[in-house]
């Protein structure tokens, strides 16, 4: 959490035009790290973030993990690996009828 | 009878000579157990091997079969289960620094049915650590493929597979989250079961994703897993997901007639980048199941590829779920790939995995629809094995080239709960000769119609019967 911390204190800070730029780049920021918290979802200003350590970062303190960079660093490569499927499941359309399997066979 | 000629041959024909008294119990395991410590160092493949116990009750055996106590087929004959079965007062660790000294009070379900039905325990197998690991890094290393030692048997069930092919045990118990039971089978040249989700309890198994779980054999014919599959199926109190339906009688199915049987053949997708070799013993068989009467059907199962999104969602979020004490308190004893497996999943968000849930029923749908078409589905089970070194995922460096996109032929029968054997079905030219093998999948708790395409087909083939070139 405390990287979000230092995110809001970004965001609330702050000396008017000097810090617009950055006020924009840390709420992009942040907005990524929010959507990567509930997976690694589209950023809201609608393009998909990138896979960075820092929004790991910031995600895995959503989380409650607080993975270490070292560790982070193993995750990446491996959330990367994985985007494209999860593109896949993100992009299926379907019809609003199908729920989800719970108990999966009829016994 | 010599050693020699007991280590080779199926749990059937074991059982005819135990209970016709000429051969016994004692020396079936005597043979098993010189053969363990004949071969082990060079595969790998037992943990750890209960000796004694075993040889207490292979004599408790041989004076109940002698009294005329016989407890039918399994009766006398050793199996070993795959290390993440527990079994009671004996160290079950799951492959894995985490639980290397973890012996469990209680016994799981899969092996009490087996021991109350007279066979066994000889010992416990490798596998990859948390049926998740690289293979390499796990408690005591890899296993090997006893065809060839510098290839790998797959995994998960890696010991389970090698220990048959390599005539240590003639029946183990194997686990398949997605396609463990079932590759190794493949990569052994021995026969492995998945049965339908529910068909067997997992109560003493331990999770990697508890709604992709199955127990199942494997063994080095499909009479001999169906017999397994005989008593270690039905319902159990202990798992709320065990299924209560009845257990039909599975020796009705090895009948060796696939007359008017219906074969489906998936047009698309499956048959993908498979390799000429693996593709060519395919066709093979595929004529061969003509010439035995069955008939084959082009049949179209919509949506496959999206399935390994599906599975990997499911089993990485479930996984991460199960394991994450273990993951918090000792993640630096974990083999590297499980761990960073294990912190990846911590990044799926709940909508994806709901997601993955939808499309799951998606696919349960089509396999619906597919099995109005066909009785059984005929599908690759993957290349041959793979060499040891290549097989070890590299979680930092992007594979240059990047292999070919092979199709996912196992987590189908996974994510939808289906049946589905794996059988071999050829050898490479090589060197080196290594197995391949051939999959059929079924409906729901229609195991038996696999088994009857599964038997038919090795009545009248060989490949079951080749033995490795490993010598102790």
């Amino acid at each position: 959490m405390e990287h979000l911390q230092d995110e809001k204190s970004a965001l609330t800070a702050g000396s008017e035009l000097t810090n617009v730029s950055v006020m924009n780049s840390s709420r992009r920021r942040l907005l990524q790290s929010l959507a990567l918290a509930g997976g690694y979802g589209t950023a809201a200003e609608g393009a998909e973030p990138a896979i960075t350590i820092e929004v790991l970062r910031s995600a895995s303190a959503v989380h409650g993990t607080n993975l270490s960079d070292d560790r982070l660093r193993a995750v990446k490569a491996i959330a990367e690996r994985r985007l494209p499927q999860l593109r896949a499941l993100r992009d299926f359309e379907f019809d609003d009828s199908v729920a989800p399997t719970q108990g999966i066979l009829d016994k | 009878m010599p050693a020699s000629e007991i280590l080779f041959k199926s749990a059937a024909e074991l059982a005819t000579l135990l209970k016709s008294r000429k051969l016994s119990p004692v020396e079936v395991v005597r043979a098993c157990l010189d053969r363990i410590e004949a071969v082990n160092p060079k595969v790998n493949a037992f943990i750890t091997v209960t000796g004694e116990q075993a040889l207490e009750q292979a004599r408790k055996a041989e004076k109940e079969i002698a009294a005329g106590r016989y407890r039918g087929p399994l009766h006398g004959v050793p199996y070993a289960p795959k290390d993440l079965v527990a079994t009671k007062g004996i160290r079950t660790t799951n492959g894995s620094r985490v639980n290397s000294d973890w012996i469990p009070d209680y016994e799981s379900t899969v092996t009490a049915r087996l021991n109350q039905a007279g066979a066994i325990l000889i010992g416990k197998l490798n596998l990859l650590e948390f049926a998740m690991g690289s293979g390499q890094k796990g408690l005591v290393g890899p296993a090997r493929n006893p065809w060839d030692l510098a290839y790998s048997p797959s995994g998960s069930s890696s010991g389970s597979g090698t220990a048959i092919a390599a005539g240590m045990v003639p029946l183990t118990i194997g686990s398949d989250t997605g396609g463990s039971i079932r590759n190794p089978a493949k990569s052994c040249g021995i026969v492995g079961l998945k049965p339908t989700y529910g068909r067997v309890s997992l109560f003493g198994v331990t999770t990697l994703s508890w709604t992709l779980d199955h127990v199942g054999p494997m063994a080095r014919t499909v009479a001999d897993v169906a017999r397994m599959l005989q008593v270690i199926a039905g319902p159990d109190p202990r798992d709320r997901n065990a299924a209560t339906a009845p257990v039909p009688d599975y020796t009705k199915a090895l009948t060796g007639d696939v007359k008017g049987l219906r074969v489906g053949v998936p047009s698309e997708y499956f048959f993908e980048n498979v390799h000429p070799e693996t593709g060519a013993a395919l066709r093979r068989a595929n004529s061969l199941l003509k010439q035995l009467g069955a008939v084959m059907v082009d049949v179209k199962v919509r949506n496959a590829a999206l399935c390994g999104a599906a599975s990997s969602v499911i089993l990485s979020s479930e996984a991460a779920a199960f394991h994450e004490k273990r993951l918090k308190e000792h993640g630096d004893l974990l083999d590297p790939l499980v761990r960073e497996r294990l912190e990846a999943a911590t990044f799926h968000s709940a909508i994806d995995y709901i997601k993955a849930l939808r499309l799951r029923t998606v696919l349960m749908e089509e396999m619906r629809r597919v099995f109005l078409t066909c009785d059984v589905l005929m599908l690759p089970s993957g290349n041959a094995a793979p060499k040891l070194d290549t097989e070890t995922v590299k979680t930092d460096v992007p594979p240059d080239p990047p292999p070919a996109p092979r199709p996912d032929t196992y987590n189908i029968a996974n994510v939808t709960g289906i049946p589905a054997i794996v059988l071999p079905c050829g050898f490479t030219a090589g060197p080196p000769t290594l197995p391949l093998g051939i999959q059929f999948c079924a409906k729901p708790f229609n195991e038996a119609t696999l088994f009857r395409v599964g038997h038919a087909y090795q009545m009248a083939t060989d490949w079951h019967k080749r033995t490795p070139p490993l010598h102790g």
